[in-house]
């Protein structure tokens, strides 16, 4: 589903992924867990296609298809969600308006009906209750005023509704308590399907008591360094990451 | 020979003239030009002032009233000029009080809508034009005078096409008519206004009667013609406990200019709401002043929105008079191309407890300009005044300009105040979030946008009108000559 082939990124010249290599099938979940600065971030910015974000070497292909030279749009209609660690703030645009914008957009690129107003509520009322995310949310401007786990739950809210193919979690547990990161990975969970992919990324093993991944893969200085199973997240929350940040320098 | 005998006479200067002159050369009075000893006709006449068409004539005692003097002032006069006759005594000992009446006769002399001559149009010397060069804006212009064209529609029973003889007035409009200019006295570029009360064309008077609350709007279509100048003027008055709603709609094709001049009186506990559509050619030139004075407890709302000229100009005053009066002043003004959009306010508080807010979002694309000035004046009397002023601008070109400048000046100590201004481009950040949730990058702008007026729009209590302002965002984010250049990202 996923190929990462090789991978090189750089911020304004420095090279922060080093020849990243990564494989996903269909519907496996898998967690890159590394150190701060290792990377994590600038990969799901590189998969995403944030401008400032340069790719020197390398190749990412989602169902076979080269997403890099997609723009953003793109590789959302193209099947990639990124659920962001900062969602941000949209001042002024209406909940219902942006999901509503996004949703046939993308609808519209795949050659699918664009939904109305009423269909579309339907819908909206029937996510939001399972993701416990109140009507009065949903008449608020996008995560303005929104506390740390209301937007989270926004995030995952988003991915709900535009049903992708390949789901990047950027450190989704940052800054949630126990309560809101159950809900959110009872959401995570419930998408969770055959032709879906989710590659989660996180500091802490916590998050992965809840989403179980089916690999767990150590970044480091820009590449993986170490892949295992889900008792790697087990052995990396006791010892750290100490013996891999030496190694890779 | 009259050249050379005018000339023999600038040589020989009496001492009385010499006085005069050494004040008045150089533009000393105003910046008006002087020349001494000029042939007018078959005369020579000892001063002029030929922007203003004034004649200053000294008279040493042995000529007046002669039966040739009376000839030759009735030339002169018929040709335009204002004459005033001063005697060498008074230059000699009271020359401060001679410059005095000079000078009140040369503001006295208002200017017409003639597009050449220097001190007809307010110039960038001038502290409130400094950001539009109204001159430079008009220079190429080749227009003819004529009557605005102005159409009533809605609710106009109360409305009525203006008396062109003022002397036909109603008593009430004649007195509003005939107020000071305001902001004449403290800024001196009010030549505008003046204008229009020389020219005095064309326009309409709103006479709402007390306590008639009215919900169906007047609307008013301003429909500008190629090559035409126009004046207008409108006054409007809410009478006690009335309410009333007015559209302006300002249209048209090829090179004009219209200078509008609005005065409103919002009469006790009475509700006005003034709502504004811009969106005339992209050669034309508007200039508007409009001018409120608000009773006890009245309620003004205004909503403009510009989104065309090459040149317009609004300016607003407003004069709180009585307690616990509420003015907001919102707009939005989108400008491509090279257009220019200049919004000047100044608010008088003048009675205590009163409310202003001002908030405009301004979008700004390729070589446009935009101007915002806003001002809050609070009188020492005005205690627990709460005023508000907010401008925001969105720069989405790099050759664009945007010049705001907020001021607050309060000489009261119990009041709320406050101000902002931010000028920015879109912010990326959101753009990118829109993106990756597969909102195409042009319609994700679109929506920011959007998003950046709505918080004025969503202020206009009007549904109708906030409706159709929407509408109108809308057009002009799709519009069809989209901008060659790259929009504009840091």
């Amino acid at each position: 589903m996923i190929e990462i082939k090789n991978l090189h990124a750089e911020i304004d010249g420095n090279e922060i992924l080093k020849g990243l290599d990564l494989s996903i099938g269909n519907g496996e979940v898998h967690a890159i867990m590394g150190p701060n600065g290792s990377g994590k971030s600038t990969l799901s910015y590189v998969l995403s296609g944030r401008d400032g974000y340069e790719v020197t070497k390398g190749s990412v292909t989602l169902d076979g298809e080269d997403i890099l030279e997609m723009s953003p749009d793109e590789r959302a209609v193209a099947g990639l969600f990124l659920a962001f660690q900062y969602p941000v703030e949209v001042p002024g645009v209406q909940m219902t308006t942006f999901l509503k914008t996004a949703l046939n957009a993308v609808r519209k690129a795949r050659d699918e009906d664009e939904l109305d107003a009423i269909g579309l509520l339907k819908l909206m009322k029937t996510k939001c209750k399972e993701l416990n995310i109140s009507d009065e949310m949903m008449k608020r401007a996008v995560n303005v005023g929104f506390s740390g786990g209301e937007k989270k739950r926004n995030e995952v809210l988003q991915m709900a509704m535009l049903e992708p193919k390949f789901a990047v979690l950027d450190e989704t547990d940052s800054g949630l308590d126990i309560d809101a990161l159950r809900i959110v990975a009872d959401g995570v969970n419930a998408l969770r399907a055959k032709e879906r992919s989710f590659l989660v990324i996180t500091h802490y093993q916590r998050l992965l008591d809840y989403i179980k991944p089916d690999k767990v893969h150590v970044l480091a200085e820009g590449r993986i360094v170490k892949t295992g199973g889900p008792e790697l997240a087990l052995e990396l929350e006791k010892k750290g990451y100490a013996e891999f940040v030496g190694e890779a320098a | 020979m009259l050249k050379d005998k005018a000339r023999n006479l600038r040589k020989n200067q009496t001492d009385a003239e010499k006085r005069i002159w050494n004040a008045l050369r150089n533009r000393q009075i105003d910046g008006n030009r002087f020349h001494r000893q000029f042939v007018i006709g078959q005369y020579i006449v000892d001063f002029v002032c030929r922007e203003k068409d004034l004649i200053v004539e000294i008279d040493g005692g042995q000529h007046s009233d002669n039966k040739k003097d009376i000839e030759r002032t009735q030339y002169l006069e018929k040709e335009g000029y204002r004459v005033i006759r001063f005697w060498n005594n008074d230059v000699m000992n009271n020359l401060e009080g001679v410059l005095q009446d000079i000078t009140k006769e040369l503001e006295a002399l208002t200017p017409t809508l003639s597009l050449k001559g220097e001190g007809v149009l307010p110039t960038p010397k001038m502290e409130r034009w400094k950001y539009t060069n109204l001159p430079a804006k008009l220079k190429k212009f080749d227009l003819q005078e004529g009557e605005a064209d102005i159409v009533l529609s809605g609710m106009t029973d109360y409305a009525y096409a203006f008396p062109k003889v003022m002397d036909s007035f109603p008593t009430w409009a004649k007195e509003i008519v005939n107020k000071p200019v305001p902001g004449e006295q403290r800024y001196k570029d009010m030549m505008l206004w003046q204008a229009a009360n020389d020219v005095l064309k064309n326009g309409f008077i709103l006479d709402v009667p007390a306590n008639e609350k009215i919900s169906k709007a007047l609307e008013i279509t301003y429909t500008g013609h190629d090559k035409k100048q126009t004046t207008a003027r409108q006054v409007i008055r809410i009478a006690e406990g009335a309410e009333m709603t007015l559209i302006e709609y300002q249209l048209g094709a090829g090179q004009y200019w219209n200078n509008i001049v609005t005065q409103v009186e919002v009469a006790k506990g009475a509700s006005f709401k003034h709502y504004r559509f811009q969106e005339n050619s992209d050669e034309a030139v508007v200039t508007q002043n409009t001018h409120i004075v608000m009773a006890e407890r009245a309620d003004y709302e205004a909503f403009t929105f510009t989104g065309g000229g090459k040149a317009s100009r609004n300016q607003v005053h407003v004069d709180m008079m009585g307690e616990h009066a509420v003015c907001r002043l919102n707009g939005v003004n989108m400008l491509d191309g090279s257009e220019h959009g200049d919004t000047t306010i100044t608010v008088e508080h003048q009675a205590p407890n009163c409310n202003s807010f001002q908030n405009y979002r301004t979008v700004v694309t390729d070589t446009a300009t935009s101007v915002f000035q806003g001002k809050i004046h609070v009188h020492k009397i005005a205690q627990k005044t709460d005023g508000y002023q907010m401008a925001k601008s969105l720069l989405l070109s790099g050759q664009a300009t945007v010049n705001t400048k907020p001021e607050l000046e309060i000489y009261a100590d119990d009041v709320k105040c406050s101000h902002g201004a931010t000028t920015g481009r879109l912010d990326e950040e959101a753009l990118f979030y829109l993106q990756s949730r597969g909102i195409p990058e042009a319609q994700a702008r679109n929506l920011l946008i959007e998003a950046f007026v709505n918080e004025v729009i969503e202020e206009i209590s009007h549904d109708d009108v906030q409706e159709q302002t929407a509408h109108i965002v809308n057009q002009w984010l799709t519009r069809e000559d989209e901008p060659a250049n790259e929009e504009w990202l840091d």
